[in-house]
């Protein structure tokens, strides 16, 4: 048992020594993309958005230094995996359904949440699926984060209440922190999204040594149009906040 | 100090995933706790992508003169800030599927102030800035003075738009997006728009401009009644694959763009040119409603075919 114990300090000595001292440190980052909620099975076709969007996310992030990136396409994409995964990330990327959801307390009576894949054996529910910004929050427990992107529906609305749970304060100024959080504010058509993605991630990655900022490629994105919407309650609307000086790179 | 300790913690684990791989990497140790540190963990095949799908090749002004000359006119026509040095580049934009020539003005420490870019024809795609204003404008510009100053700004560059615009307030970064949707010959072309953002301090941000080839109109169109059964009996198809219900909405003629929306074959597809469709809005019902808002149909108004679509989810 005592050498057990002494055996725990040393891996636990080891392992701090090496987070302090190790000059390239893992960035971790989860991609996540539901796309079984989206196949045949629960609604007649198969979106391709889903996947392709994931896709992009995960070459993207890459370029930006994440690494290793995690996450799941598909049924791997759960609440627990999440959840599991979520404290030990710097950036975080997902694509599914998402809304501000009611909640009975707290401030301002939202708690926004986006519904995990639902697997193959069933389709999405949104009293089984969802995971709540309040659960992430718990999950992150007070942890930075770099870059969150929520390619969903409505958490880029200004009642969201899922950029607080990467503790990334609502507001668009300069600062020290490396933050960046991006999302849709209303209903958004996949294909205006992955469209908005690709600009914002191409123009980001382009250059040399990543000397451009988040904010510049999100004004790139949004100043290329050509962006669909599904009615004019609708508009397409990206929204961010954050530190807009920030070039995203991990760490 | 919370953050800093949560700074702390999240760089142990990064090492324990570090130690965990070396661990796993080097045989019989095993590591207990660590976070997985595969790759990749996919369900179904995920398209791969090119890193990049952006090639630049670089204009210079000896070469060129015409297109610093363009952008330099457009950029001072719009308010937008020129820089100490320009760089000119031709881009074979894959992510955009166009090609262009691309001018951004940057100040002495190399950072971007302004980009335009053209495409082989002339035509203005995108004009830009990218400072923001220095102080949050005190009483932010109205809509009727945003309208007046995206039209000013356009008729200054020399583009002339079509129709009435529309204006949304824009919740990113104040202002307005003041939106002119192309037609031809009366029919919406689908996405393809001018799009003027007004900033709240009245000066523009950026005037985006989308224009897609369209192919010949058939010689004979389905009627909208024609359109609306080819929807149905869609839907029927989806309701015997999932159960699902849906309500189908009064098709509207649109030109509308080819997509890989339902079809992973045509994803790596070169781009084709719009076709004449009918599009019809189609609502899921029930429980697929609380987790897919709405799907697009693009209905081949020459043959009925379904050309592409898009999903709300």
């Amino acid at each position: 048992m005592k050498r057990a114990g002494a055996l725990l300090v040393s891996v636990l000595v080891a392992v701090s020594t090496l987070a302090a001292a190790s000059p390239v440190a893992a960035h971790t980052a989860d991609t996540w993309s539901n796309s079984n909620g989206f196949r045949s099975a629960c609604v007649g076709f198969n979106n391709t958005y889903p996947s392709q969007m994931y896709s992009w996310a995960r070459s993207q992030m890459s370029l930006l230094g994440y690494s290793p990136i995690n996450g799941a396409l598909g049924a791997s994409f759960t609440r627990s995996a999440f959840l599991g995964h979520v404290l030990s990330d710097w950036g975080v990327y997902v694509h599914t359904h998402g809304d501000n959801y009611w909640a009975s307390s707290g401030r301002p009576n939202v708690d926004s949440g986006f519904l995990q894949d639902p697997g193959t054996t069933r389709c999405n529910s949104s009293s089984t699926d969802m995971i709540r910004s309040s659960a992430i929050k718990a999950a992150t427990k007070g942890s930075p984060y770099n870059l969150v992107i929520m390619s969903t529906c409505a958490l880029g609305d200004t009642s969201s209440t899922m950029p607080a749970a990467f503790q990334i304060q609502m507001m668009k100024t300069n600062m020290a922190e490396r933050e960046f959080y991006l999302g849709y504010a209303h209903s958004t058509y996949d294909s205006s999204a992955f469209r908005f993605e690709k600009a914002f991630f191409t123009y980001l990655n382009g250059g040399s040594n990543h000397e451009r900022t988040v904010h510049q490629a999100f004004t790139y994105a949004s100043g290329i149009g050509g962006y669909e919407s599904p009615d004019s309650a609708n508009p397409f609307e990206p929204n961010w906040w954050g530190n807009p000086n920030y070039n995203g790179v991990a760490g | 100090m919370k953050t800093r300790i949560s700074s702390t913690l999240k760089g142990i684990l990064a090492a324990g995933s570090m130690v965990g791989a070396l661990c796993l990497t080097a045989g019989p140790l095993t590591a207990a706790t660590s976070a997985p540190s595969s790759s990749e963990d996919s369900d179904v095949a995920a398209p791969q992508v090119p890193a990049q799908s952006r090639i630049e090749t670089a204009i210079l002004a000896d070469d060129r003169p015409e297109v610093f000359a363009r952008s330099r006119s457009v950029r001072d026509a719009l308010g937008m800030p020129g820089g100490v040095r320009n760089r000119g580049l031709h881009v074979k934009d894959g992510s955009r599927k166009v090609e262009y020539d691309e001018v951004t003005d940057t100040d002495s420490a190399g950072q971007p102030l302004s980009l335009t870019q053209f495409d082989a024809s002339g035509r203005l795609l995108l004009a830009v800035r990218f400072d923001r204003p220095a102080v949050p404008a005190r009483a932010p510009v109205a809509r009727d003075i945003a309208l007046t100053k995206a039209a000013d700004g356009l008729k200054a560059a020399g583009i002339a738009p079509n129709g009435r615009p529309a204006a949304d307030s824009v919740e990113s970064d104040g202002g307005w997006d003041v939106r002119w949707t192309r037609d031809n010959d009366g029919v919406v072309v689908r996405g393809d728009e001018i799009r003027v953002h007004v900033r709240d301090d009245g000066t523009i941000g950026s005037v985006g401009q989308v224009v897609h080839e369209l192919a010949a109109a058939p010689t004979r169109r389905l009627t909208r009644d024609q359109a609306r059964n080819i929807a149905a009996a869609q839907t029927r198809d989806w309701s015997s694959k999932s159960g699902a219900q849906f309500t189908i909405a009064a098709p509207e003629l649109q030109w509308a763009g080819p997509n890989a929306a339902f079809d992973a074959s045509k994803i790596d597809a070169p781009e084709a040119p719009y076709r004449l469709s009918w599009v019809v809005k189609v609502t899921p019902q029930g429980n697929a409603a609380s987790y897919a808002r709405l799907v697009v149909l693009y209905v081949d108004a020459g043959d009925g075919s379904i050309i592409g679509g898009d999903v709300v989810e």
